[in-house]
């Protein structure tokens, strides 16, 4: 899920591994989660955290997730940079938690 | 019956024979050797632990034995093994108890996986366990030392053995090695503890071994739950400070300091979750026993009242 997907906002992502995942927070806004499937313990912020619990419900194009994203958070529209949403779009995509999936219009 | 119970030459026999036995916490070791030296030491700082069962089951087989071949005859040398296999480099003949002590914790580090291992001292007041999860160096040895001779129970100074099922932390109440400076620092602190001799150039420096108060050895089948986890650190001249963890730390600085997280996968990832759930976290900076140990007995009282 590189830059040609950013630029294009094309591509719709979908939650891979979340199934097999177990999850702890505290009162830091940290949230610590194993992944089943790569026997690995990961550590995420707020936004990571809530892209990937979005994707769990459904699959989102990058544009639509972002806003739901900061909808999530309480912020307001725009304020997540988007520097920092595609880096955790990325990283998820590379630990296989998320995963690109055919576009669909009804979820673009 | 405890080791004590038995005569120094009955010591010496059965490490020479069959091999002594021993409890330590949940493990039952036996002994073997032939070295007349660590018989003497073993009958000494082994007296109060007790001895298991003939029928009981043994979880390690070791061995202090010479080296086979001209290196035999070449230098004064021991192997520690177990099972038969020599998993170490030779040690100097001199250095054969803390080989054996050493021996004895790669084993329990490496071989027991039905338990979540935690490298941390561990020690207890009132049924509730202060665990102290540090890398070496830290001045982990040296403090539980401290805090075993000033009203609490030593669970262990190296391990913090979860149980998988209740999340309990087992006791493993064996000998502390303490090295270089802490030696003095805790013959200063309490004349009445129990120390060995001093074994001068081994490969981790100056050790000398700290036999634990009676009560902690005879109480070694009474677990404890946990309720603090305590991150400390000795600097020179540093004025005490203990300072809340946040919980997500002290999950990941437990989680890394396992010996075991990794093996035991989703379970270990529970475990360590819910104790981080059950437990306050500090982090410990301290360059005065008397101070560190004023200040963790008051959060142990704080929690009392």
């Amino acid at each position: 899920m590189g830059d040609a997907a950013r630029e294009e906002n094309l591509c719709v992502s979908r939650a891979a591994a979340s199934s097999g995942l177990l999850w702890r927070s505290w009162e830091d806004d940290l949230y610590i989660v194993h992944q089943a499937s790569s026997a690995e313990t990961h550590v995420f912020n707020g936004p990571t955290a809530a892209i990937l619990r979005l994707l769990d419900d459904r699959p989102l194009a990058l544009d639509n997730l972002k806003t739901h994203v900061e909808e999530a958070l309480g912020a307001q529209r725009g304020d997540l940079a988007e520097a920092d949403f595609y880096f955790a779009v990325h990283r998820l995509d590379e630990l296989g938690l998320i995963e690109c999936v055919q576009a669909a219009d009804d979820v673009r | 019956m405890i080791i004590g119970d038995l005569a120094r030459q009955d010591v010496a026999q059965r490490l020479a024979g069959d091999g002594l036995g021993i409890r330590f916490g949940p493990f039952n070791i036996r002994i073997r050797s032939e070295l007349a030296s660590f018989a003497a030491l073993a009958h000494q700082l082994y007296a109060p632990y007790p001895i298991p069962g003939e029928a009981d089951f043994n979880d390690f087989h070791v061995r202090l034995a010479r080296p086979r071949g001209l290196r035999r005859w070449w230098r004064r040398q021991v192997c520690f093994a177990v099972d038969g296999q020599s998993p170490f480099a030779p040690y100097s003949v001199e250095h054969a108890f803390p080989a054996l002590e050493w021996g004895i914790n790669w084993c329990v580090a490496t071989r027991s996986h039905h338990l979540l291992m935690l490298h941390s001292a561990v020690v207890e007041r009132q049924g509730k366990a202060m665990l102290f999860p540090a890398w070496p160096g830290h001045g982990k040895s040296t403090l539980c030392t401290a805090l075993i001779h000033s009203d609490w129970r030593l669970l262990s100074d190296e391990f913090g053995l979860v149980h998988p099922t209740d999340g309990s932390v087992l006791p493993i109440p064996r000998l502390i090695p303490l090295k270089n400076e802490s030696i003095d620092v805790i013959r200063r602190f309490r004349s009445e503890a129990v120390i060995g001799p001093s074994f001068y150039g081994t490969r981790k420096g100056t050790v000398a071994h700290v036999r634990p108060p009676l009560d902690s050895i005879r109480r070694a089948d009474e677990p404890a739950r946990p309720r603090w986890l305590v991150f400390p650190r000795w600097l020179a001249g540093a004025p005490l400070s203990l300072t809340r963890m946040p919980k997500s730390q002290a999950f990941l600085m437990v989680a890394t300091n396992s010996f075991n997280y990794e093996v035991l996968d989703a379970t270990a990832f529970s475990l360590v979750a819910d104790m981080v759930d059950a437990c306050d976290c500090y982090s410990l900076c301290y360059s005065d026993l008397d101070e560190a140990i004023r200040a963790l007995g008051e959060l142990a009282d704080a929690d009392q009242a």
